[in-house]
């Protein structure tokens, strides 16, 4: 089981809504099963960042995870959102 | 309903405002929404710096630059969504963005006390901003008759 944390600057606005698209493309996908989902803000997850396989944020982080997260940001316009779910399945997959 | 109604209930809703910046833009709305007591004191603080360090600026499909400004709950007494059109475009960050800058027409203030009962209002607001007709028709409406009329669809 893959462990998918979804962030944002409070935990409550975007990242619910980016939660919401994340879940039901994971259950058009099949995939659900093979992902456990967290939500969280970015300030309480920065020094836990290694304790999930696949991060999508839609604030700015900091430098030092830049690498580990994705940008979630396309999930809420719907504009380049594909690309995002195509990373975001690249790391269930791995 | 595009948007379930009971979110602009008190009412906060102010066009074609002619300001400046982002400071404007959020004494402005803040005071408007303390007046009719849908946050505290301290919102308007917290907004301002939850905004430089969070922005929430998203340019759309449209070439429209909309913002949905928002804070922790603790600043809140009632949920609602404030809303403002602007006059001339007031310059903010692109969410996720530490230099892109996006120009803003729309602002959608989200106050909400648990925004996690409030997914199905925030899908909504993202599905409507990938709507050019309707991203247009906020642009053009400048009246809270109006203004239901569009939320109301």
């Amino acid at each position: 089981m893959k462990k998918l944390m979804v962030m944002c600057g409070s935990g409550v606005a975007t990242s619910t809504v980016v939660m919401g698209k994340v879940k039901t493309w994971l259950a058009d996908e099949g995939l659900d099963s093979k992902v456990k989902l967290y939500q969280s803000k970015v300030a309480e997850e920065v020094n836990h960042i290694d304790d999930y396989d696949i991060v999508v944020s839609t604030t700015i982080v900091p430098s030092s995870i830049k690498d580990k997260v994705i940008n979630g940001v396309p999930l809420l316009t719907g504009m380049g959102a594909d690309q995002v779910f195509a990373e975001i399945k690249k790391e269930i997959e791995a | 309903m595009l948007i379930d109604e009971k979110f602009f209930s008190k009412r906060v809703l102010l066009f074609n405002e002619d300001l400046a910046n982002r400071t404007e833009v959020f004494e402005k709305i803040s005071a408007e929404l303390q007046s009719k007591g849908i946050v505290k004191e301290s919102f308007k603080d917290a907004i301002e710096n939850r905004e430089k360090n969070y922005p929430t600026g998203l340019a759309l499909n449209s070439g429209i630059g909309v913002a949905i400004p928002h804070t922790d709950p603790e600043h809140i007494n009632e949920n609602q969504v404030g809303f403002m059109s602007l006059k001339n475009p007031v310059k903010f960050r692109q969410m996720g963005s530490e230099t892109e800058v996006v120009p803003v027409k729309l602002v959608f203030v989200l106050c909400l006390k648990e925004a996690h009962k409030q997914l199905t209002m925030l899908q909504e607001l993202m599905e409507l901003f990938g709507d050019n007709e309707i991203i247009k028709e906020f642009l053009l409406c400048s009246n809270e008759s109006d203004f239901m009329k569009i939320i109301k669809k």
